[in-house]
C-alpha cells in the first residue's frame, strides 16, 4: 500500500525475541534490530510503523507525509471502464468525468462551477437568445451560468462563486451528470 | 425488443440485472451516487451516469434525477429491481409518461397490492385463503370475545393508528381477553390518540411460504413454486430455501394453480410473489404479495433453470410466457440460500468500510450474486446485504453440506459478516431437521447468548498486521498465501 499507514502494531505478542535469536518474551531491542527494522520498512514501503511491547515503544516514521487516500480502484485499471454518456465517442470513465477538466484547471487553481442535477445543459434561457455567459465575462455569486434541464423542467444554475469565466467545459444540449464540471471561473 | 436499458437500482440487484441485459446483447445504463463510484455495477454496464450525493433521497430514489438520466441516454426501459422505486407506482406512471417501458406490472395493479387490505380484498374474493382479520374495528371487548370464538384462538389485537408494538396484544383464551382487550385499547389511546382496535387470526409458530409467478400480457400466468423464508429476524430474511419440506406436490399444484388464474382475473404482468403464512396444521393464508423480482429470486432460479430476470425483460418487450419458458417447468433437487450482510453476526450492528480481502466459493452447485471485490468499500449508506450465496444440491441434506463447505471457504476481511451466523445455523439440529419458522431465529439467539459462547473474533485486519509482525520477525520476504492467514495463531502462541 504506497503511502498509506500500517496501522500501529499493538501487543500481539510479535516475537521480537526471535527477530534476535533469544528466545519467545524477550522485551529489549538494540539498535542493529531497529536498524533492520526501518531497512525492512523500506523494502517493503511502508510509510509509518508503530510496535509497543511491554515498557518499549518502537515509532518509525518515513520522511513523506502520511496521506490515507483510498487508493483508486483497482478495477478502475483491470477493467475497461464504462463509457460515460456525456461523451459520445470518447472514453471518459464514470470515475474521471468529472476530473477530467480538472486536470486542467488545476494548473492555475480555478474554481469549477459543477451541476447540481442530471440532465442537458443549454447555454442560452432560450434557443436562439444570446448565452447566458461567455469566456472573458465576470460573474457574480449567484449569477445564472446556464440551464441543465431535467424531466422538462428548466433549472438555472447560479454561480457559487464571484470571479471572471475562464473557460466553459461543456456544449450546447450535451447530457451532463451530478457533479459534472460546467465551468472554469477565476475567483481573484 | 429493447435496445437500452437503465438499471434504476445498485448493488447486487443492478449487477444481475446488467448480466441478463449482456445476455440478451441489450446495452445497458448504470445510474450510481457519488459513494458508488467504484463500484461493480457502474463499471460493467456500458454507459453510467452519476445522478447524486450519497443519500438515496438524492440519488437511487430521486425520481427527476433517474429519469433525466434515462432521458438523456435514451433508453427504451427502465428495470427497477427490488426494493427503492421497484414498488413505486407514481415512478412506473412517470415512466410511461416519458415514452420509457417500466419492466413490472402495471401501475394500477401495483398500487392496488400495495394496500393492504385491497390485496386481501381482491386474494379472498378470488378463493384465495386470507388471515382472517375483522374487517373494521372491534368497538369492545365482548364484540372481541364474539369474534375470537368464531375465528378460534389464539387471536391478536392491534392499534388502526399505529404500529411498533404498541397497541397490540396476543390473545390466548377467552378469559385473560377482556383485560388484555381494554389494556390494549387504553394503550392505543395513549400512543396514537386513538384506541381504535381491528383483530387477527394469530399463528403462534408459522412459516413463511411464498409463490414464484410470471405472468406475460397475454392473459398468461403461471406458478414457478414455492419458497420458503422463515428464517428471519425482526421481519429480515436471512435463509431462503425451495422446496419447503412442508409443501407437498400436491399443495404446490393447487396453490400455484389457483394463484394462477387469480393472477389472470386480476390483470397481472410480469414477475411477482404472493406470500403466505402457513400454520401449524399445514394451512396457508395469504399475507401480501410483492410485485417486483425478490431478493431470493435466485433460489427459483437454481430449482428450476429459470432466468427470471431475462423472462422480466423479455415479457416487457411483449414475449408470451410460451417463448420465455419451458413447456414443462422441471423442480430440481434442493435450494439453500444465505444472505451475506455487513453486519455484526452477534450484534447485528452494521458494518460498513473497506474490504480488504475477498474471495467467493464455486465448484460444483454453488452460485455467488455480489457486487463487491476486494478493496472496495462498502458505504454506510445503503443497506447491508454485500452478496448472496445460494447452493443447490440433489436434496436437503447435500444441500446443507454443501453450503456449509461454501460457508467455510467464503472469506471477507475489513469488515464483519453474517458468515459466521450462517456457520452456526447450518449445524443446529432444529434447522437439519427442518423445524423451521418464523420464531426460530429468536430461539436460537437466545440460545446462543444463554451458552454465554466466546465473542466472534474481529475483522481479520489484526492478521494482517499479525502477518507483518512474523514477516519482521523472520526478516524474510512474505508471499501473501492463504495458509498464512494462520500466522495469527501462530503469533499468539509464541507470545
Amino acid at each position: 500500500m504506497r503511502g498509506a499507514a500500517v496501522p500501529g502494531l499493538r501487543d500481539r505478542g510479535a516475537p521480537w525475541g526471535s527477530w534476535s535469536g533469544r528466545g519467545i518474551g524477550l522485551i529489549k531491542m538494540n539498535l542493529k534490530e531497529i536498524k533492520e527494522l526501518i531497512e525492512f520498512l523500506i523494502e517493503k514501503d511502508v510509510a509509518e510503523f508503530e510496535l509497543e511491547r511491554g515498557d518499549v515503544k518502537v515509532r518509525v516514521k518515513r520522511g513523506q507525509s502520511v496521506l490515507y487516500a483510498p487508493a483508486p480502484s483497482p478495477v478502475a485499471s483491470h477493467f475497461p471502464p464504462a463509457s460515460s454518456v456525456l461523451a459520445p465517442g470518447a472514453h471518459a470513465t464514470p470515475a474521471t468525468a468529472a476530473g477530467s477538466a480538472p486536470a486542467e484547471a488545476a494548473e492555475e487553481e480555478l474554481h469549477l462551477v459543477k451541476s447540481p442535477i442530471v440532465g442537458t445543459y443549454y447555454e442560452s434561457p432560450s434557443p436562439g437568445s444570446p448565452p447566458f455567459v461567455k469566456p472573458g465575462d465576470r460573474v457574480t455569486q449567484g449569477q445564472v451560468l446556464c440551464i441543465v434541464e431535467a424531466m422538462k423542467l428548466m433549472n438555472e444554475i447560479e454561480s457559487d462563486v464571484a470571479g471572471e469565466v475562464v473557460k466553459i467545459l461543456v456544449s450546447n444540449g450535451q447530457p451532463v451528470e451530478y457533479g459534472q464540471a460546467l465551468f472554469a471561473v477565476r475567483t481573484r | 425488443m429493447f435496445k437500452k436499458i437503465l438499471i434504476a437500482n445498485r448493488g447486487e440487484i443492478a449487477l444481475r440485472i446488467i448480466c441478463a441485459c449482456k445476455e440478451l446483447g441489450i446495452r445497458t445504463v448504470a445510474i450510481y451516487s457519488d459513494a458508488d463510484r467504484n463500484s461493480l455495477h457502474a463499471r460493467f454496464a456500458d454507459e453510467a451516469i452519476c445522478i447524486g450525493p450519497p443519500r438515496l433521497s438524492e440519488s437511487y430514489l430521486n425520481i427527476p434525477a433517474v429519469i433525466s438520466a434515462a432521458e438523456i441516454s435514451n433508453v427504451d426501459a427502465v428495470h427497477p429491481g427490488y426494493g427503492l422505486l421497484s414498488e413505486n407506482a407514481n415512478f412506473a406512471e412517470v415512466c410511461e409518461t416519458c415514452g420509457i417501458t417500466f419492466i413490472g406490472p402495471p401501475p394500477e395493479i401495483m398500487r392496488m397490492m400495495g394496500e393492504k387490505e385491497k390485496a386481501r380484498m381482491a386474494m379472498k374474493k378470488a378463493g384465495v385463503p386470507i388471515l382472517p382479520g375483522s374487517e373494521g374495528v372491534i368497538a369492545s371487548a365482548a364484540e372481541a370475545g364474539e369474534w375470537a370464538r368464531q375465528t378460534g384462538l389464539p387471536v391478536i389485537v392491534k392499534a388502526s393508528a399505529g404500529g411498533g408494538g404498541r397497541g397490540m396484544r396476543i390473545i390466548r383464551s377467552q378469559e385473560e381477553l377482556p383485560q388484555l382487550f381494554n389494556a390494549a385499547q387504553s394503550e392505543a389511546a395513549a400512543a396514537f390518540g386513538n384506541g381504535q382496535l381491528y383483530m387477527e387470526k394469530y399463528i403462534e409458530r408459522p412459516r413463511h411460504i411464498e409463490f414464484q409467478m410470471l405472468a406475460d400480457s397475454f392473459g398468461n400466468v403461471v406458478s414457478l413454486g414455492e419458497r420458503e423464508c422463515s428464517i428471519q429476524r425482526r421481519h429480515q430474511k436471512l435463509i431462503e430455501e425451495s422446496p419447503s419440506v412442508k409443501v407437498t406436490p400436491e399443495l404446490r399444484a393447487r396453490i400455484g394453480d389457483l394463484l394462477a388464474s387469480t393472477l389472470k382475473q386480476i390483470g397481472y404482468v410480469n414477475a411477482g410473489t404472493v406470500e403466505f403464512l402457513m400454520d401449524e396444521d399445514e394451512s396457508l393464508s395469504f399475507i401480501e404479495m410483492n410485485t417486483r423480482i425478490q431478493v431470493e429470486h435466485p433460489v427459483t432460479e437454481m430449482r428450476t433453470d429459470v432466468d427470471l430476470v431475462k423472462a422480466q425483460i423479455l415479457i416487457a418487450g411483449g414475449a408470451r410466457l410460451s417463448d420465455v419458458l419451458p413447456e414443462v417447468i422441471e423442480q430440481r433437487g434442493h435450494v439453500l440460500e444465505c444472505r451475506v450482510n455487513a453486519e455484526h453476526p452477534e450484534k447485528f450492528t452494521p458494518s460498513a468500510g473497506k474490504i480488504t480481502a475477498f474471495h467467493t466459493p464455486g465448484e460444483i452447485g454453488v452460485r455467488v450474486d455480489t457486487a463487491m471485490y476486494a478493496e472496495a468499500v462498502v458505504p454506510p449508506y445503503y443497506d447491508s446485504l454485500i452478496a448472496k450465496l445460494i447452493v443447490r444440491g440433489k436434496d436437503r441434506a447435500e444441500a446443507i453440506a454443501r453450503m456449509s463447505r461454501a460457508l467455510d471457504m467464503f472469506i471477507v476481511e475489513g469488515i464483519h459478516t453474517s458468515i459466521p451466523l450462517h456457520r452456526r445455523i447450518m449445524k443446529d439440529p432444529e434447522f437439519i431437521a427442518g423445524r423451521i419458522d418464523t420464531k426460530f431465529m429468536e430461539r436460537f439467539l437466545a440460545e446462543a447468548s444463554a451458552s454465554q459462547r466466546p465473542p466472534a473474533p474481529p475483522p481479520a485486519a489484526p492478521e494482517v498486521w499479525a502477518e507483518t509482525a512474523n514477516a519482521l520477525a523472520s526478516s524474510e520476504p512474505t508471499a501473501a498465501s492463504p495458509r498464512k492467514r494462520r500466522t495469527g495463531k501462530r503469533v499468539k502462541e509464541l507470545g
